[in-house]
């Protein structure tokens, strides 16, 4: 080796200072987004280091949080997760490694998703969207409803064979949306301005198709939640579902867990509602009854006091009694009853009654008045 | 007092048979002179009669009426 050549060579500590002016002085590295899955994690006193690296490719690099920062993360780094992170690129002379100091950090893939859906939550949610005095009461009759899903699927089907079951005069209207893919949160928000053009139908049943592996995540959009808070006529969801409520579940004025289930909440069994008329048509008539049975029966008293009276008003027994009474006193006192007892009445021609043989001269005429009859006789003698 | 007119829309069952008692509690108390006694009980005759076919025919018209509810259209099922 020449002297010259190792004049020129580098010392370790110039090379590393080199390469730590070109990183450090670059302004790309120094504020850098970069995507990557969460392979490693160590915790440490004075933060968290993690390692980023891509999936498909061999290829990794070391990050660190320092504790100072790890509130301000909006995702924490979690092994396996993707993650969207925010940094500068350091070099570290003693061990010769760079790594990214991370400022900030963001869920991506699925772990996006659930941020964003709860965020969107957040907001409207703070925005009063599903807030239980905007709820709209259901139409206990509706004569019209409209279902807001996909024709095709098999949730249409659920639900017309429930409907009928239940209520089969019901008139029925099909909105009809697209439940899957990317143009489904505008036509379901389509579906459902629709019916409220319309105006005819009292509720809206909004149901998923009914497959298995669907996704969910058009039921979670903010137009379509927006479309269901914004509709005069309620709404009833059946998005069918195990896990957490969508926000269309939320927003909704009632959320059934499956189309059949939402059917069944829209329309009252109507086989039950015969039954209870018919019971209170029972009730009716029943009352009647008691209610004509008792006022007869109250009439019927009645008649029976009045009925009565000629044997019982006192007045009327009392005047009966003293009736015969003054009777018996005019009986004691009639002038018959004494001629029947053998007295006689003489009366002279001029029928006044002969009380003494003053006035009186022989050979007079004079009247006999007996208990029964007359004798008209002649005097033939007065003694004094 | 004086009979209500047939037709008369004030006349009430209930007011009629009250009149009906009183007229009864009156008789029986014995507070009445004769020519009134007779009077009233012809009067608490005719009310009597009048709530009764009052009854009867509000019964007629409720049978009626009950056998159109039974009658009712056949329900579905």
């Amino acid at each position: 080796m020449s002297s010259s050549m190792v004049d020129t060579a580098l010392s370790v500590a110039e090379l590393t200072a080199y390469i730590r002016d070109l990183l450090e002085g670059d302004r790309l590295l120094q504020q850098v987004l970069v995507a990557g899955e969460v392979s490693s994690l160590h915790q440490h006193p004075k933060g968290v280091f993690f390692t980023l690296s891509d999936p498909d490719e061999d290829a990794a690099i070391q990050c660190v949080v320092w504790n100072g920062w790890r509130s301000r993360l909006a995702q924490q780094p979690k092994r396996g997760e993707l993650l969207l992170v925010l940094g500068s690129l350091r070099l570290y002379p003693k061990r010769g490694e760079y790594q990214l100091t991370v400022f900030q950090a963001v869920a991506i893939g699925e772990g996006l998703q659930a941020l964003q859906y709860q965020q969107l939550r957040s907001r409207l949610q703070a925005e009063g969207l599903f807030d239980r005095e905007r709820k709209k009461p259901l139409p206990s009759h509706p004569q019209t409803l409209a279902v807001v899903t996909s024709p095709t699927a098999a949730a249409w089907g659920d639900i017309q064979r429930t409907l009928g079951q239940r209520y089969p005069r019901l008139h029925i209207l099909l909105s009809p949306a697209t439940v899957q893919g990317l143009e489904a949160p505008d036509s379901i928000a389509m579906g459902i301005e629709r019916v409220n053009r319309d105006g005819r139908a009292e509720v809206i049943i909004l149901a998923r198709g009914g497959g298995a592996v669907e996704d969910l995540s058009c039921f979670n959009d903010e137009r379509v939640v927006r479309a269901i808070a914004d509709s005069k006529i309620p709404i009833i969801t059946g998005i069918g579902h195990q896990r957490d409520e969508s926000l269309a579940d939320l927003a909704a004025d009632f959320s059934a867990h499956t189309p059949t289930a939402a059917a069944e909440k829209a329309v009252p069994l109507y086989s039950q509602l015969v039954a209870e008329h018919q019971q209170r048509v029972n009730a009716a008539i029943e009352v009647f009854k008691q209610q004509i049975v008792r006022e007869s029966e109250h009439l019927e008293a009645l008649a029976t006091r009045l009925k009565r009276f000629p044997s019982t008003s006192p007045q009327l027994i009392q005047a009966t009694a003293h009736c015969r009474l003054l009777k018996q006193k005019l009986i004691a006192l009639d002038p018959q009853a004494v001629l029947q007892r053998g007295y006689a009445v003489v009366k002279q021609e001029d029928n006044t009654i002969v009380r003494s043989t003053a006035n009186l001269v022989k050979e007079q005429d004079l009247k006999i008045q007996l208990g029964q009859g007359f004798l008209k006789v002649k005097i033939t003698e007065i003694w004094e | 007092m004086k009979l209500e007119p047939k037709n008369n829309h004030n006349w009430n069952y209930e007011e009629t048979v009250a009149r009906v008692e009183e007229i009864i509690d009156r008789i029986e108390s014995g507070s009445l002179p004769l020519e009134k006694v007779f009077e009233e009980f012809a009067i608490a005759v005719e009310y009597l009669r009048k709530c009764e076919s009052f009854l009867a025919l509000g019964k007629e018209r409720m049978d009626l009426l009950i056998e159109t509810l039974e009658q009712e259209e056949e329900f579905e099922f």
